[in-house]
């Protein structure tokens, strides 16, 4: 706070220099962990619901088509209903066949291009689910992407810091995350990679002040002052900074296994419990969700909250997972690993579930 | 970066400065970033943009012996040069 209390892309004075330069380093360090070639084409956000909306605003004009994956959170569901009920697009929902343990990825590739249509614009999908460990094909779904033209959005939510990204290799061309999950950064920060392809694409769906060129009335044509408006959230960047550096520090593969490992002992541990029903166990993730027989999940949260145990429960804003996972009214508990977390702290879960 | 008010250079001597309007803080701090690696001081300025009507830019400065080689680093780097002063 003290340190980068200037305006960023403002002033001339050294504060708002240096508060310039950080905001750059940090666009340096996520364009280098997530592939992506130019970093100017890193755009803040205050979250990934508004990269998400920046995103699909931007990019959808009157008359396309999109594909959304069943996993989708309403991040990216309610913007495309809203559309939809306007008149302005309509959407079609693939299946993710996430509920299958024994899934072909070609057969979910084939359930995307089923539905490609001549105006499609977009295929938008989550990376991971937020509500449990399926993770998507997104390297072959952006492969097919490619091959159709169609431009390729991934909500990287929960999935960054957690999972290798390469928008390069994934044929990415938005991914849309938040700084405070796997990033380890504050709230209220998020970002937008936009590949060269898109920036060109999209339209603003915000426009004012970014600190030049103040007499000209329209927006400036390049990545990332065209979609940054108004003063950004300078400390919340500078640390998501120190978030990724710990992330790159730690490495992402070591991060994956230490959480996979710590799925591997909550599932062993709450399968020994009668009645406790794990989603889509098989599949190792930073998530695990899972009910208790008898015990309705939103009580079975605040038993565990009085036992200092954080847990989210009911439909995560994610409707759509929740129905074709099959979840029953109320939903489910999600548990989410970090790699802060010790053996113990499941140890003190389990326990606090075998009570309830 | 410091604050710059000063008139059109166009005295090229030696140490006669350039500068180039690259629009944002973010294409100037990009811009210095990649002259340094070729090994090319520039500062990060901001001042009255090339285009008469827009307003204030950032930029660089960077001594004028050295505008061809920071044009072609500029380009390689797909870094657009919205004007120029002193050049």
């Amino acid at each position: 706070m003290k340190e980068y209390c200037g305006n960023p892309g403002r002033g001339s004075h050294a504060l708002s220099l240096v508060a310039a330069e950080k905001i750059y380093e940090c666009r340096e360090e996520l364009s280098k962990l997530i592939s992506l070639s130019d970093p100017l084409g890193i755009v803040f956000t205050l979250n990934t619901t508004h990269a998400l909306n920046l995103v699909i605003k931007g990019l959808l004009r009157q008359g396309d088509h999109v594909i959304i994956s069943d996993m989708e959170h309403n991040s990216v569901l309610r913007p495309l209903a809203k559309m939809e009920k306007n008149g302005v697009i309509e959407y079609s929902v693939f299946d993710s066949l996430a509920e299958q343990k024994d899934k072909d990825l070609y057969e979910i590739c084939a359930s995307v291009e089923r539905l490609i249509k001549p105006n499609t614009k977009a295929v938008i999908c989550s990376h991971a689910s937020n509500i449990c460990s399926a993770v998507l094909p997104v390297e072959e779904i952006g492969a097919l992407c490619k091959r159709y033209g169609i431009f390729f959005i991934v909500d990287a939510a929960q999935s960054a810091g957690h999972m290798t990204i390469d928008m390069e290799k994934m044929n990415i061309d938005a991914l849309c995350a938040p700084a405070h999950k796997g990033l380890y950064g504050p709230q209220g920060c998020g970002f937008a990679a936009l590949t060269t392809k898109i920036a060109s694409e999209l339209d603003t769906i915000y426009e004012g002040g970014n600190g030049y060129m103040s007499f000209e009335k329209d927006m400036p044509e390049t990545s990332p002052e065209r979609y940054e408006v108004g003063t950004l959230a300078t400390p919340a960047v500078a640390g998501l900074l120190e978030g990724v550096r710990f992330v790159e520090k730690i490495g992402l593969e070591e991060i994956h296994e230490r959480e996979c490992e710590l799925f591997r002992y909550a599932r062993e541990r709450l399968l020994s419990i009668k009645g406790v029903e794990i989603y889509l166990p098989w599949h190792e993730g930073s998530v695990l969700l899972f009910n208790k027989d008898g015990v309705e999940s939103e009580r079975l949260a605040r038993m565990l909250s009085s036992a200092n145990i954080c847990v989210r429960a009911g439909y995560h804003c994610s409707p759509l997972a929740h129905v074709s996972l099959g979840t029953p009214p109320g939903g489910a508990v999600r548990i989410s690993f970090s790699v802060f977390n010790k053996r113990s702290d499941l140890d003190a879960f389990v326990r606090a579930v075998s009570k309830a | 970066m410091r604050s710059d008010k000063k008139s059109k250079m166009t005295d090229k001597t030696p140490h006669s400065m350039c500068f180039f309007d690259l629009g944002s803080v973010s294409s100037a701090i990009a811009a210095q970033k990649v002259l340094a690696s070729a090994a090319i001081y520039a500062e990060v300025i901001k001042r009255e943009g090339t285009t008469r009507s827009g307003g204030c830019a950032y930029g660089i400065e960077f001594s004028c012996q050295q505008a061809n080689n920071v044009r072609a680093v500029l380009r390689s780097s797909n870094i657009r040069i919205r004007g120029s002063d002193g050049i």
